[in-house]
């Protein structure tokens, strides 16, 4: 469904029609609408490379819709286990997938969902990831956000506050 | 333009011309974003010349002010480094700077918009990098970024489609 902007007008007294309030209120507001969320609690990795959830980092769309996500990861682990995230989404979705970080990455993005984007800790600190993406959903369903240590070792936490924006860009 | 916090609207209030206007013109202007989506990979061999990132761009008005983040989504192998660029109308003023990949810069940010922003290749894998900006548009026309070789090199550099901008009109 299309959702045009329309530069918001001067209204005046004057009188409007249904069209009106539709160009001005229910497509506008469709066309701005965004998403936030947040990761509702800790998820914490131990000695395992099995991707988990990160709790509420996730977001809904329908069949051919297009959305575009920014967010941030906090997280700790250590110089063995490091940590790698990947991005889900319903069958059929096409898109792209990234992450920055203060270290170089060996492969920060992907085109393929479900595949993981690792970086590396080089000791026991508090840590980010900057992530980003764009789908295209090929059915309507959740795309989420998962994480977990890249190597086996010791324990690794994705903090809850981490968090993501996402917009959903009118067709 | 500034946002208003939304009244509470209630039943038999008379809803003015005023309140139209404070609370869906310029608040739904206050709020207006502009995401502008890479709609085809632009491929570079052998070549330090500037191209568009066809869709990494958006319209001003002379006089308005705009800020936005992109990400950009490349692969330049293992030779050849990189390099980005904003281009503004005539007269535009403002800061663009770029960060990502982990990668030192010799400099990460510009106020003479098509200057450019140079990064190293970390190696033949995909990269990414962050760009922002604020401009103030000295004229009428349009906001786009640009990429290409930081040295032109006989190897394929990749900028890929469904890298995309999220841009804020801070005022008009």
């Amino acid at each position: 469904m299309a959702w045009p902007w329309t530069t918001p007008i001067t209204w005046a007294a004057s009188v409007y029609g249904a069209a009106d309030f539709n160009a001005q209120i229910r497509d506008n507001q469709n066309f701005l609408r965004r998403i936030s969320v947040r990761q509702i609690e800790d998820a914490v990795i131990s000695a395992s490379t099995t991707f988990e959830n990160l709790k509420g980092l996730r977001f809904y769309g329908l069949a051919g819709e297009v959305w575009a996500f920014v967010g941030t990861i906090f997280w700790v682990s250590n110089a063995t286990a490091d940590a790698k995230w990947t991005l889900q989404a319903p069958k059929g979705s096409t898109g792209i997938f990234g992450m920055g970080h203060s270290l170089p990455i060996t492969d920060s993005w992907s085109t393929t969902f479900g595949t993981a984007i690792a970086g590396g800790s080089t000791t026991t600190v508090e840590d980010s990831f900057s992530i980003s993406g764009l789908v295209t959903f090929g059915r309507r369903g959740e795309a989420y956000l998962q994480a977990s240590q890249n190597t086996a070792s010791g324990t690794t936490t994705f903090y809850d506050y981490s968090y993501l924006a996402a917009w959903r860009i009118p067709s | 333009m500034a946002w208003t916090y939304p009244i509470s609207w209630t039943k038999g209030a008379l809803i003015t011309v005023a309140d139209l206007n404070t609370y869906l013109r310029d608040n739904m202007k206050d709020i207006y974003t502009v995401i502008a989506v890479q709609t085809e990979t632009l491929l570079k061999n052998n070549s330090a010349a500037f191209s568009d990132l066809v869709g990494m761009s958006f319209s001003v008005l002379s006089g308005e002010v705009w800020s936005f983040h992109a990400w950009s989504y490349w692969n330049s192998g293992t030779t050849p480094d990189a390099k980005w660029t904003v281009t503004a109308p005539a007269a535009s003023t403002g800061r663009f700077g770029l960060a990502g990949g982990g990668i030192p810069l010799t400099a990460g940010n510009e106020t003479t918009f098509g200057n450019s922003i140079a990064i190293t290749s970390s190696g033949s894998s995909n990269q990414l990098v962050n760009l922002a900006a604020y401009i103030t548009a000295g004229a009428n026309g349009t906001i786009q970024l640009q990429a290409a070789q930081n040295t032109a090199t006989a190897a394929d550099s990749n900028w890929y489609l469904n890298s995309f901008i999220i841009a804020h009109r801070v005022s008009a």
